[in-house]
């Protein structure tokens, strides 16, 4: 039996043809193959480098249901392993827009591994100006306020 | 899961692309719950909007929630108390290992036990020489509150730490626990409130009870802690007390206090009712509430597999405490570079053995000023300590 097919637009006009199991990973994606079948999908803010990597994701993290019980083509060791690669080759723009379209498409799992990541990068820093930099983040605080944050906060090591 | 109508869609704003790397608003929340836990508490100071994610309650309660349960051993040497710190998950990734230490001016109390990643405790302030009460959270580390005193003319006082996890309040249950005391000795309750406008209620509802030993138990939002009663010094009885409710009742127990020559009781989760476990040598006995209502119990002996000498470490075992798996945990009674800590589960009658390679070793002694020769007392294990950012407080 062929496996139903759908849709998916970028934001510039590129399709991609996609299983529906797999596109089905994204609760927004879900309810709307389940609002509008037979639809092509426009994903009008995510552009299609960022769409081929979110389904890049969807395709590895698919759980099939072949009736014989669940099976993933991977093990959890292995996926975890993946996930690690996966982000660890993403730079940081794309890391950003990839995790904002995991929010935006609610993909649970794309999610966490990319908030991770850049956890991951904040704690790696020496000190706030370093994820100032970093992250383009304005220091909204006076000299005399990072202070007191700091003498409220102190962790002696 | 989470449920789509948890979790409201918010538009992905489009940024400029140079601008790509800022870090989504709608999304820092999540980030930061990801963080480690030093620097969560580090890197307040990068921009208010992280100040203000930081400390919302909703973030610390997430936080706590994420954060991974942690054992720690309180050992003592003439001056100090020292709260080491392990994870408690461990597998071939992740060897068991000195995460943390904590040093603190010696408390009163032996067994002062973690609730919900906050200590409390009663020791001699050495400003005004008086005992105080106090509040603090060992990983915050600065964060000490201190509480006033529930009644000055208490000559020995014990505090239990209590955690509502519907209101997310921590409560202190407070009382003498000099068995011939005089005047009033009626148990006080007191909700923290970060206000500093705390005071104590008194619990009337209860018959006067000196407890029996400053280490409690919590399951389910109720505390159980033994005792005996203050007209019949010599029997024991468990006492419990609804955080939430601030109900407390007695239940008559089994033993005789005679009997036991002073063993430790350890209130305890055996197959999902609430026990008792006491130890003496390599035999343990586990008494088991039936029916808290007609003060029923029934009674199980064990004898433990393991030798109370351990040749392999060359160390006596004692038993410290239970974690929430029901497992009591021994520990050698002093300790050394390299520490085993035996868990015995009553359930299964097995044990595991876990080694913590250079947990009180040079590195541990170097950075808290203890000496090579200097002995380090076992007193207590409190398992599932968590990382809470709660300032509970202020």
């Amino acid at each position: 039996m062929s496996k139903k097919m759908i849709v998916l637009k970028s934001s510039e006009g590129v399709s991609f043809v996609v299983e529906e199991a797999v596109a089905r990973q994204s609760k927004i994606i879900s309810f709307l193959v389940e609002e509008f079948p037979d639809r092509e999908l426009p994903l009008t803010n995510m552009t299609s480098e960022i769409l081929r990597k979110t389904i890049e994701y969807c395709k590895k993290h698919v759980v099939e249901d072949d009736g014989g019980g669940d099976s993933s083509s991977s093990s959890s060791g292995d996926l975890k392993e993946w996930d690690v690669k996966f982000v660890a080759e993403i730079d940081q723009p794309r890391l950003m827009d990839l995790l904002m379209a995991a929010n935006y498409l609610d993909i649970p799992s794309l999610l966490d591994v990319t908030c991770q990541k850049v956890a991951d990068t904040i704690a790696a820093c020496n000190d706030e100006k370093e994820i100032r930099a970093t992250f383009n983040i304005e220091n909204d605080f006076t000299e005399e306020e990072v202070e007191a944050i700091r003498m409220e906060n102190q962790y002696p090591i | 899961m989470v449920m789509e109508s948890e979790k409201p869609h918010k538009k992905v704003r489009r940024t400029r692309s140079s601008k790509a790397t800022s870090l989504p608003v709608d999304l820092i929340s999540e980030i930061l719950l990801r963080l480690p836990v030093k620097s969560a508490v580090k890197f307040r100071c990068v921009s208010k909007v992280w100040s203000s994610v930081t400390t919302r309650p909703s973030f610390i309660t997430s936080f706590a929630a994420r954060s991974n349960p942690h054992l720690i051993i309180l050992c003592k040497n003439k001056a100090k108390s020292f709260f080491l710190s392990i994870p408690q998950i461990h597998d071939s990734d992740h060897k068991p290992q000195l995460v943390d230490s904590y040093v603190k001016e010696t408390c009163s109390f032996e067994f002062p036990v973690s609730v919900h990643g906050m200590i409390c405790s009663i020791s001699i302030s050495s400003l005004v020489s008086e005992l105080t009460l106090q509040i603090w959270n060992p990983t915050m580390r600065g964060r000490t509150v201190t509480l006033p005193y529930p009644n000055r003319d208490w000559s020995d006082t014990t505090a239990f730490l209590g955690y509502d996890p519907i209101d997310g309040t921590y409560k202190v249950l407070s009382m003498s626990s000099y068995p011939r005391a005089r005047g009033d000795n009626q148990p006080r309750v007191l909700t923290l409130t970060g206000d500093h406008k705390e005071s104590w209620r008194i619990i009337h509802e209860i018959a006067e009870h000196v407890p029996y030993s400053p280490r409690h138990y919590i399951i389910n939002g109720v505390m159980y802690y033994v005792a005996s009663l203050k007209s019949e010094d010599t029997d024991n009885i468990l006492v419990s007390f609804h955080v939430r409710s601030e109900k407390m009742s007695i239940i008559k127990v089994p033993w005789d206090q005679y009997y036991l020559r002073g063993a430790k009781i350890f209130p305890v989760l055996y197959h999902g009712k609430l026990a008792c476990a006491t130890s003496q040598a390599t035999d343990i006995i586990i008494w088991l509430l039936e029916d808290a209502e007609k003060h029923e119990w029934s009674y199980q002996n064990f004898h433990l597999p393991f030798p109370t000498y351990d040749p392999i470490s060359e160390s006596c075992f004692h038993l410290k405490g239970v974690n929430d798996a029901g497992e009591l945990i021994y520990l050698p009674n002093i300790l050394v570079d390299s520490v085993h800590i035996l868990y015995y589960d009553p359930n299964t009658d097995s044990y595991r053995r876990v080694v913590v390679e250079g947990l009180a070793g040079d590195q541990f002694r170097r950075r808290n000023g203890i000496g090579d020769k200097v002995l380090l007392f076992t007193f207590s294990a409190y398992p599932s300590h968590m990382e809470t950012l709660s300032l509970c407080l202020t």
